[in-house]
């Protein structure tokens, strides 16, 4: 091979070097940064919508809060407990209707795995009820709806609606009731090695 | 035939004498090759070198502007974190509040579609399901009730459990099952 020959090789060997080790070296470099930027500003872009909506937040926040103002979800379970029954023997004597029985269960504590999660950390405890109302259709009927709708979140399940008296003409009814009074617990404070 | 030249080269004219030539004639045109190969490295070199300084200068500005807002985004974050956790609560609390409406509403439904000579004594709410038992002036009373409970979208549809001649009274004493819809 001549002199000639070695220099054009290796010319072509230094482009084809070239093109190996600084043009495509640099370009990944070049892109990853690129790609680095994007990712980036699509953080800043979100992070500037979040920012456009603070405004919308702040005011269903407050909305939701307002909404959620009368129902007392923090009582201990004795007050919670006092206070539906008080509640309910007032709702009952409203609509013409006895409180005829009423057993109540322990606390249940539930996580919130209802049909919609809650992120939050709330921890529901409920106390099931059950409970007998003496009194004519109408009056039952009202007093189940009153139940539910009190100050107490109490849920109402009707396990059953019976004539007082099946062999006369008397109309009472005796409704058996399912009550589960909810409250959040309150969450219990981990103690470690650490704490 | 041989070419002289008679030029005076610049050795001749300065030093006085022909230095030999530093690059002989054939290799001056691959010489120049190589010096333009290295020059295009170098060049495509530079080239990438200001597209990455220009990428990296993007990167810090954005950094820069990112963790300006980043505080105040994590505030909101807080804030939507938290109507999330209210927007659940609440939906929980409406449910709750329309049980007692919407099993009223149940019984007044079921109650509504009997014919005006059928009545119920009994109702027992199991699961979804709901057995019925009441009383009919005769016995085809109970086909119509079977019938328009059927077509009650709550429930999957009205099975008869029984009917019979009440001993007792005139009429006929009935038991239905009205099943949940599946």
């Amino acid at each position: 091979m001549t002199d000639a020959k070695v220099v054009r090789f290796a010319a072509v060997l230094v482009v084809l070097a070239g093109y190996a080790f600084v043009f495509r070296s640099g370009e990944a470099r070049v892109n990853a940064g690129i790609a680095a930027n994007a990712n980036v500003a699509e953080a800043l872009r979100d992070g500037e919508r979040t920012l456009q909506s603070r405004e919308a937040f702040v005011r269903e926040r407050g909305r939701l809060r307002e909404r959620l103002h009368h129902a007392d979800f923090a009582l201990d379970r004795s007050a919670l407990v006092a206070r539906f029954v008080r509640d309910a023997a007032a709702i009952a004597v409203r609509h013409g209707c006895a409180i005829t029985g009423m057993t109540a269960s322990g606390a249940t504590p539930l996580t919130a795995t209802g049909p919609t999660p809650l992120t939050g950390d709330d921890v529901f405890e409920d106390i099931t009820v059950e409970m007998a109302v003496e009194g004519r259709y109408a009056g039952v009927l009202a007093t189940i709806r009153a139940l539910s709708a009190g100050r107490v979140l109490a849920s109402v399940d009707v396990t059953s609606v019976a004539r007082k008296n099946a062999a006369s003409a008397d109309a009472t009814l005796i409704a058996s009731l399912r009550v589960v009074l909810e409250r959040i617990a309150p969450v219990p404070v981990k103690v470690g090695p650490n704490a | 035939m041989r070419r002289i030249n008679y030029v005076v080269t610049w050795s001749e004219r300065h030093l006085g004498t022909a230095l030999p030539p530093a690059v002989p004639a054939t290799l001056r045109a691959p010489l120049a090759a190589l010096l333009c190969s290295v020059a295009f490295v170098a060049v495509v070199w530079s080239v990438q070198h200001a597209r990455l300084r220009a990428t990296q200068r993007d990167g810090a500005v954005l950094a820069v502007r990112f963790a300006a807002t980043a505080r105040d985004v994590a505030r909101v974050r807080a804030i939507e974190r938290d109507v999330t956790r209210l927007r659940g609560l609440a939906e929980r609390v409406d449910r709750i509040r329309r049980s007692g409406a919407q099993r009223a509403s149940d019984i007044a439904v079921v109650g509504d579609a009997l014919p005006s000579d059928a009545w119920l004594t009994a109702l027992h709410a199991d699961h979804g399901a709901l057995a019925l038992e009441g009383r009919g002036a005769r016995l085809g009373t109970v086909g119509t009730a079977i019938d328009e409970l059927a077509k009650l979208p709550s429930y999957g549809g009205a099975r008869l459990i029984s009917a019979h001649e009440d001993p007792a009274r005139q009429g006929v004493t009935y038991a239905i099952a009205l099943e949940q819809r599946r």
